[in-house]
């Protein structure tokens, strides 16, 4: 079918005039909005653990970086996938290419929504999709800065972005669930069941 | 019309009498309904959030020749391509075509209740191309060869026993009624498809107009795999899946999750703006949009327009007490529960269909939840109503249902026919007589049937003024 005439056909039966429309603006109630820095923090790392995630706040990226290494020391894992912008030293010579095959990924998060526990990022460039899909555990640096109330604010974001938004934007929150096998639900079906996130204070 | 009739109510029948059937629907109701008020109470202002919901999907449809339009240039513009699909046929020749262009063995899907509603798996497999269902649900419907129960939770019917048998005869082994197992299991198998896949075809929760984007509302990380790994993306969407821009979607992603599976977001949310981008490390080569009408844009302007303003969130279905005994099978190939009684009729015809707005009690617990403040009962009545005008409802139907009307709308007639069948059910009672079977079966097979009063309560009133017995309140 032709775009046209499909778009004539609706037009014709919207008796649509074709002009732009306005679209209806509203104003969430104010009280999901978190003045309090603090208390935004403290609201995402509980809504984190509550999702089955482990979240914890650290001072500092230096403090984040060892951190990661302590877990992967702990869990004895040799390589790590993570953008090449976001490594440091002495992981630089861990980073692996197979993602497929790799037991952790870590990416930097663009904004974190206190009300859902949900980490934003905007793969893209050096920074693949797979990093944070394929490992069976994800990491999540987040900076407190950019911690934000709830989806409201990152939408409003998207819609001002000037050179718009990178081909693929994911918010994700906790580990990847499905309720689909009994009613039960499990942990990592496809994409990792295992979720850290370093929220840093200083940034 | 008799064929469709005889075989649904044999699949009402077969639903209503199947107990292990029963047990999995009151167990899933109670549980989702429990979910679902409390992420209602958990949110300031949950009432307000549905009705800006149901705002700007009514402005949406209002404007949808404008939005898709906007949503198709915009597509382009970041490098996709956007096809028309006037129906079912051409939705899937056109989706068969991009997928054998991009030479497509193995084609990996995340849920699609679209690519349901066309037919697309045996479309596609007619051409030759393996097609791997990822979303759990879907997996274990894909091994036992059915159709989704529920547009949210597609396999909630199955039960553990029942994915164990499946996912076992899959392994070729004997695997434990442990879901973390069964899980493990279905992760693996369906990792290697992700591989290897050529095509990921996925569907459309909303499309933003401003930008182009295709914002997909997943929990497993299937949907992000089906459009991230393989190198051509195929997305096919019904064409009133649409928001004017990213701040319009703040109240479809803040009802739909908590209304749809009783939380506050689903694990992952995506948008997709076109293919990958120059300098980008991975992501789809090819994006390509199919945009379905079949039978939407017909309704554009009509009395059924507010059911394009549903957003699929499942909640109807989950307070649907017909649902809870019938099931989501008994409503027919796609869509199910209150939403498809209406939907179905709409897009694949009120003449195969006519029975599905009788699977209502028009109790209005649907309208009461829907996310979208969509009239389901009104849509309900009014579908009924075409059907009797279209000569859609059985012959004794239509006669009992004259004979009625003529007789309530006149209340000489309407007191004498009371009478009347007082007396006669007070013979039959005296003299011992039954009537045959064959005459009340169609009524008592399901319903009860109320004795008429030996004396109609308007003679025993009217009596008890002609003494002057008191009244109401004392009066007389």
């Amino acid at each position: 079918v032709k775009r046209e005439q499909l778009l004539t056909q609706m037009r014709r039966n919207l008796k649509s005039s074709g002009g732009a429309p306005a679209p209806p603006r509203w104003t969430p109630p104010g009280e999901l909005f978190i003045q309090d820095a603090d208390a935004r923090q403290a609201l995402l790392i509980d809504r984190l653990a509550g999702l089955g995630a482990n979240a914890r706040v650290v001072d500092s990226r230096q403090e984040a970086q060892a951190a990661v290494e302590q877990l992967m020391g702990e869990r004895a894992w040799r390589q790590i996938s993570c953008p090449a912008d976001l490594a440091w030293p002495s992981v630089a010579d861990r980073l692996g290419q197979d993602e497929a095959l790799l037991p952790f990924g870590l990416v930097e998060a663009e904004w974190a929504l206190a009300e859902t526990g949900t980490v934003v990022i905007l793969p893209g460039g050096r920074h693949k999709r797979v990093t944070s899909l394929l490992p069976p555990a994800v990491g999540f640096i987040v900076r407190r800065s950019r911690i934000l109330s709830r989806l409201t604010d990152v939408l409003v974001r998207f819609d001002a972005a000037s050179g718009g938004l990178p081909a693929n934007v994911v918010f994700v929150s906790g580990p990847s669930r499905s309720a689909d096998i009994g009613s039960v639900v499990c942990r990592g079906v496809h994409g990792p069941g295992e979720v850290h996130v370093w929220v840093i204070e200083s940034e | 019309v008799r064929r469709a009739r005889a075989r649904y109510q044999r699949v009402l029948a077969a639903a209503a009498n199947d107990p292990a059937l029963q047990e999995v629907l009151r167990t899933y109701q109670d549980d989702i309904q429990a979910g679902h008020d409390a992420e209602a109470r958990g949110i300031a202002g949950w009432d307000a959030w549905r009705d800006q919901v149901a705002v700007v999907r009514e402005h949406t449809v209002a404007h949808l020749d404008y939005y898709l339009e906007q949503f198709a240039r915009q597509v382009e513009r970041h490098g996709g391509q956007v096809s028309f699909a006037a129906d079912a046929a051409e939705a899937c020749r056109i989706v068969g075509d991009v997928a054998a262009d991009a030479g497509a063995g193995l084609v990996v899907k995340s849920k699609s209740m679209v690519s349901e509603e066309v037919g697309l798996n045996r479309a596609l497999q007619a051409r030759g191309m393996e097609v791997a269902e990822t979303d759990l649900g879907e997996y274990i419907l894909q091994l036992a060869d059915e159709r989704p129960a529920h547009i949210v939770g597609p396999a909630l019917h199955k039960s553990l026993q029942d994915v164990t048998e499946l996912f076992s005869k899959e392994a070729g082994r004997r695997l434990n009624s442990e879901p973390d197992e069964l899980a493990a299991f279905a992760r693996q198998a369906l990792r290697e498809k992700f591989l290897a896949a050529d095509v990921g075809i996925s569907g459309c929760n909303f499309g933003v107009a401003s930008t182009g984007a295709v914002v997909l509302v997943t929990s497993e990380g299937n949907g992000r795999m089906a459009t991230s790994l393989p190198r051509t993306h195929i997305v096919l969407m019904g064409l009133e899946r649409l928001v004017p821009d990213w701040q319009s979607l703040d109240s479809l992603l803040t009802v739909l999750p908590r209304a749809g599976v009783g939380g506050a977001i689903t694990t992952y949310v995506s948008g997709i703006t076109g293919p990958r981008r120059a300098g980008d490390a991975d992501g789809p080569e090819r994006l390509h949009v199919v945009v379905l009408d079949n039978g939407r844009a017909d309704l554009l302007g009509g009395p059924y327009e507010s059911m394009l303003h549903c957003i699929r969130c499942g909640a109807c279905l989950d307070f649907c007490p017909v649902f809870r005994h019938v099931g989501g099978h008994s409503y027919g190939p796609v869509y199910s529960g209150p939403m498809g009684a209406v939907l179905t009729p709409l897009l694949l015809g009120l003449e195969e269909w006519a029975d599905l707005p009788y699977l209502c009690s028009l109790c209005g617990a649907c309208e009461e939840v829907c996310s979208a403040r969509i009239p389901l009962t009104r849509l309900i009545l009014s579908l009924r109503r075409d059907a009797v005008e279209a000569g859609l409802v059985p012959l004794e139907w239509r006669l009992g249902m004259q004979a009625f009307a003529a007789v309530t709308e006149r209340p000489r007639a309407y007191g004498a026919a009371l009478r009347g069948a007082g007396r006669a059910v007070d013979a039959l009672t005296r003299h011992e007589i039954k009537p045959p079977d064959a005459i009340l079966r169609p009524w008592t097979a399901s319903r009860e049937l109320p004795l008429p009063a030996r004396r109609p309560f308007g003679d025993w009133w009217a009596g008890r003024q002609a003494l002057g017995c008191p009244g109401p309140e004392g009066r007389p």
